[in-house]
Formats: structure tokens, sequence, C-alpha cells
């Protein structure tokens, strides 16, 4: 368990490896603005698109469980607050697209951080239940205050420039949307190398020695909350802009438990694990049209035999393989150094 | 018509109480928050419906049946749940619950279909006048059916070697073991017994509503509330709290209007994770380390 608190990162990574962290944020913005090309018809575009959404939402609750160890189950509620914010302000006041994403974004963190300081000062299961009840509050507030999320039926025509251009063809959101996925990945990684980064780990390691080591356990936890109902939010305003239409079944628990099983499927001990998540869990059900009967099914053992067997993830799996091969590599030629002497 | 609606909220109330304390009891033996609670809910009722139905079992023998296949598949998921990840993060043992439920939600689509079910009550649905309110039999019977399990449970856990042996083991179960308690199959008795007490609160509560696979869903969290509200350590005041939030819930929906019902058990389970986390009935406990 103390393991990352006592052995962090190997401590002088290679040239090549520094370089390739800093060659990998261009490369990835250049292949996000290039997907629309890349990926023929709009219909596997679209979901790409949605796996970009999702990806947003899995990094941002990789910071809550990944980085913090908190379980959160609400993360539709954010999902759909973003959503809403987004759809209510271009739709009733007719406000730029671009400034309603900035104010859901804002609007998910408070809500947040409403949320998260009280439910917080709780320990890890309680956040668990307070997340479920708030995900419930926030669906059952969009079926029946009509006035305000328009019931059922939800808010249509959520169509409004973004910072003055427009953008309707799919290529268009796949470029905007791509670049602000590369760029939340980004802000992601940054924020795990940070000192806050390594202090949420570290309260997720034992929170009796972080408090030990001077962390504010409250002001860590409330970080890593806000951030992940921020990014959810985000990733709920753009899907609202991107599919133009909301309605308050989309924000269900299942919403939730999928995000979770991204970051835990996917690995979540590295961004690029709910990452990874993200994609295969968005692309899964596409390719399993053919079974859709069961999908569910196959999903909810696929969680338990992750949860049980690779608590690690499918990342952390690739990356074990990795260092694998590259001991096996390096073992290889002092062997024969052995057998010279 | 106050009575009438305290009467009904009563009869709800019983049903979150049974889930509360079935919910409770998994925490307090093994540590395990179950959220798959939901889809025993529905186990007990499909399987009651599906015996009294097409197999015409009489209802007494179907209701038992569904009963006893929920503390079965209870049995089974602390062998898939428990064991392998005990040992594991608090998040795997919630992630692997969350999973389970998923599992046996889809498995019953498949069993079952889409189709929505009925059972019929154990006891003939009459109104009685009473105080100058109409009382169905059937709200009566699920209120006396759960008090009288509650009661029996706090029996159980109080005056029974069994009982003392899993309160020993929620206390603390590694010195439990030393004192020669098999903690392995106390906690397999706990889920059984907290899967089937839930299984009961299902077939008691399919009369009221159709039988569908999303029956539980909703119960189960406002059970979650009730033992919030309540406090997470102690059985009596869960139940409690569950009674008096079906009452208030009831009132509620009689006089300000149904839309928002749902919304109070939530509402209050965040007010009192703010104001009094502990719970009405809870004390103030540290952590365990």
């Amino acid at each position: 368990m103390t393991s990352t608190l006592l052995a962090p990162v190997p401590t002088a990574p290679s040239r090549l490896s520094t370089i390739a962290s800093w060659a990998i944020w261009p490369v990835l913005l250049i292949v996000a603005v290039a997907l629309p090309a890349i990926i023929p018809g709009n219909y596997w575009l679209q979901v790409a698109v949605n796996a970009e959404i999702m990806i947003i939402a899995a990094v941002g609750l990789y910071v809550t469980f990944g980085l913090n160890g908190q379980v959160s189950l609400g993360q539709a509620g954010f999902y759909a607050i973003g959503g809403y914010t987004a759809g209510l302000l271009v739709t009733k006041i007719g406000l730029d697209y671009g400034i309603a994403l900035v104010l859901a974004v804002v609007m998910a963190a408070a809500i947040g951080l409403g949320v998260g300081i009280p439910a917080l000062r709780l320990k890890g299961h309680y956040l668990a239940l307070a997340t479920l009840g708030l995900g419930q509050v926030i669906a059952l507030i969009l079926v029946n205050w009509t006035w305000l999320s328009g019931g059922a039926l939800g808010v249509r025509e959520i169509v409004a420039p973004f910072f003055g251009f427009d953008i309707v063809k799919i290529s268009d959101w796949a470029i905007l949307i791509g670049i602000l996925t590369v760029v939340s990945i980004y802000i992601v990684q940054r924020i795990r190398v940070s000192s806050y980064g390594r202090a949420m780990q570290a309260v997720r390691d034992s929170e009796i020695a972080a408090a030990a080591m001077g962390v504010s356990l409250p002001k860590v936890k409330v970080l890593a909350f806000v951030v992940g109902a921020a990014f959810a939010g985000l990733a709920g305003a753009l899907n609202a802009g991107f599919v133009t239409y909301i309605s308050p079944g989309t924000y269900d628990l299942a919403l939730s438990v999928s995000m979770l099983a991204m970051v835990v499927v996917g690995g979540s001990r590295s961004p690029w694990g709910a990452v990874l998540g993200a994609v295969l869990l968005t692309f899964l059900p596409e390719w399993l049209r053919a079974v859709q009967d069961y999908y569910l099914l196959m999903y909810g053992l696929l969680l338990l035999f992750m949860v049980a067997f690779v608590p690690k993830g499918i990342w952390g799996v690739l990356q074990g393989v990795i260092e694998f091969v590259r001991d096996r590599v390096r073992r290889a030629p002092a062997s024969v150094e052995g057998e010279q002497r | 018509m106050i009575l009438q609606s305290i009467v009904s909220g009563l009869a709800i109330g019983g049903i979150y109480a049974l889930l509360a304390v079935a919910f409770l009891l998994t925490y307090r033996v093994a540590g395990v928050l179950n959220l798959a609670q939901a889809e025993f809910v529905m186990i007990g009722a499909f399987v009651a419906s599906t015996l009294a139905g097409s197999a015409g079992w009489p209802l007494f023998a179907a209701a038992l049946g569904g009963i006893a296949v929920a503390a079965l598949v209870g049995a089974l998921m602390e062998r898939i749940t428990y064991r392998p990840l005990r040992n594991g993060p608090h998040a795997s043992m919630i992630i692997a619950t969350v999973a389970v439920g998923i599992v046996l939600q889809q498995a019953a689509h498949l069993i079952w279909g889409p189709d929505p079910r009925s059972l019929p009550s154990l006891v003939p649905n009459v109104s009685l006048d009473f105080l100058g309110a109409r009382v169905s039999t059937v709200s009566l019977f699920v209120i006396g059916i759960s008090i009288v399990l509650i009661i029996g449970l706090n029996l159980l856990l109080g005056r029974t070697r069994l009982g003392l042996q899993m309160q020993a083991t929620s206390v603390d179960s590694d010195t439990a073991r030393l004192m020669g308690i098999r903690t392995g199959g106390i906690v397999i008795v706990a889920f059984m017994i907290a899967t089937g007490l839930t299984g009961a609160a299902g077939v008691l509560v399919a009369p009221l509503f159709s039988v569908t696979i999303h029956i539980g869903m909703l119960i189960a969290l406002k059970a979650f509330a009730a033992c919030v509200i309540g406090g997470f350590g102690n059985l009596t005041g869960a139940a409690i709290a569950a009674f008096g939030l079906g009452i208030v819930e009831s009132l509620a929906g009689t006089f300000i209007g149904a839309e928002n019902k749902d919304l109070i058990a939530f509402a209050l389970m965040i007010v009192f994770l703010v104001v009094r986390p502990q719970g009405i009935f809870g004390s103030k406990v540290g952590e365990k380390l």
C-alpha cells in the first residue's frame, strides 16, 4: 500500500523517455485534429467523439478515484449539471456556446465544492453513498422541476456559435472536442506530478501518514473531488452541444457506474488507464452489437473479473508486460558478460 | 386522511426498514456496503411470483422459495466479492457489489424478460374501517411482518450463540477468530440472513408494485438513506429512521404533491451527512486504524 509513498517513479528516467513524454502531447494533438480525416464515415466519427467526451469525464474521475481513492457514484450528476447548464444558457438566454461551456464547468465545480466540503468529512464508503444520493437527487430534479429543466422532454436545439465560430459539421466538433480532450489529459497529467497530485496519492495510501506529514486532508480531498466534478461537467456540456439535445434519462446510475468502470477497467493508477478504459467501454457496445442482449451482463462480469483479478487494470497489465520485456532485454546482455567472465 | 397516509407510510417504511437492517448487517459483520441489495429485492419478488404463478406452488411456499433463493444467491455473492477482496481496498469491494448488481439484474432480464410480473399478497386485500380511515389489510400485513422480522433479527443477534458470534466478528474479527469463532462461516451466515431479509422485503413489496427488474432500485436507495439518517452503528435506529422516512414520504405525497416525494429521502440524507453524519441514533466513533 505504501509503495507509492516509499518508492515513487524511478528517479532518473532515460533521455529517450523524457523526450517521449514531451513529444506525446503535440503528437496527440495532431492525431486529435486529424481524426475526422483518419476515421471514415460520420457514424464512427460520432462514436469516436463520444469516446473523447467520455475520456474527459474519465480522466477527471481518475483524479478523484485513481489519485485520491474516493469512490464517486454520482459523476452522472455532474455530467448532467454541465449539460443542463450549457443547454439552458444557450437555449433560454441565447449565450455563446463557448461562454456557456466555461460557465458549465464553473457550475459543476461549484456544486462539487458545495457537496464535497461536507461529504468529505466522512470516510470513504460514506462518500460512495453520499454521491449515490446526489446523483439520484439531480436525476429526480431534472425530471420533476419542469419549469427549469423541461422535465422528461429535456432541452432541445442546443445550437450556438462557439466564441463566434459556427460549429455545425461533425468534423468541426471532432476537432474542437479532440483538442479539449488532449488538453484535459495534459492538465490531469500535470496535476498528477504536481505537489497536489503527490499529496492526493499520499492521502489515498494512508490518510494518517499523510496527515502526519503535514498534508491538509480536507483541502486535498475536496480538491480531488472538485477536479472530478469539473471535468464531468465539461464532458456533459460538450455532450449537450454535440448532440444538441439532452433529456434526464441519460443521467442515471448506470452512467455513473460506467464512468467508474472506465477508470477501473482501464487502470486506476494512470490517466492513460482512464483514457484506455473510456475508449474501450465506448467502442465495446458497438463491437458487441450482435450480442446486444448480453452486453450489460458481459459488462458486469468484466467489471467483477477486473476488480477481483486485475486490480491494476488493462494499463497496469500493459505496463507490467513492458517492464518485463525491458528487464529481459537488459538482463540478456548481462548474462552474456557473465559467461565471458 | 392523515391516518391513512401514516399507515401506508408505515408499510413502505417497513420495507425500507428490512433493507436497512439487512444492509447494516453485512456492513457491520463483513464491512461490505452491499450496493446490489436492490437486485435481491428483485430476486425475491421474481422467484416467488414464478413459483406461485407458473409452477403453481401455494403462496406461502412460493414466498419462502423466493426468500431461500435470495439467501442462496447471497451466499454465492459472499464467495465472489467478500472472499477474494476482503483484504483489498474498500473501493474494489464497493465496485464489485455494483458489478454483482448489474450481473443479477441482467440475468433476471434474460430469464424473465421485460414484461412485468405480479404476485398476489399472502393476505386477501380488504379495506378495514379503522378510526374512520380506510386501511388495507395488505399494508397492515407488511407492517406486521417487517416488525416481526426485525425484532426476530434483534433477538437472534442478542440472545443466541450465533448472534453473539456475529457481534464478536463485527467488533473485531481477528480477535473473534482467536477466540475460536469461525468468522468465515459467520460472514456467510450474515450475508445469507441479510439477502434473505431483502428477498422477504421483495416478496412483501411485490403485491404493491408490479414486478420488474427495477422494482428494488428506489427502495434500496431509500434504505441507504435511512441508514445514514438513523446512523450506521445501530440496527434498531436505522429501522426506526426507515419507518419515519416512510411516514414522512407518505405524508408529503398526500399534502405537498407526489412529484417531489422521492426527493425527500435523498435531501434528508444529504442534510444529515452535513449536519449530523453519525445519524440520529449514532454516537461519534473514531475510525478504526
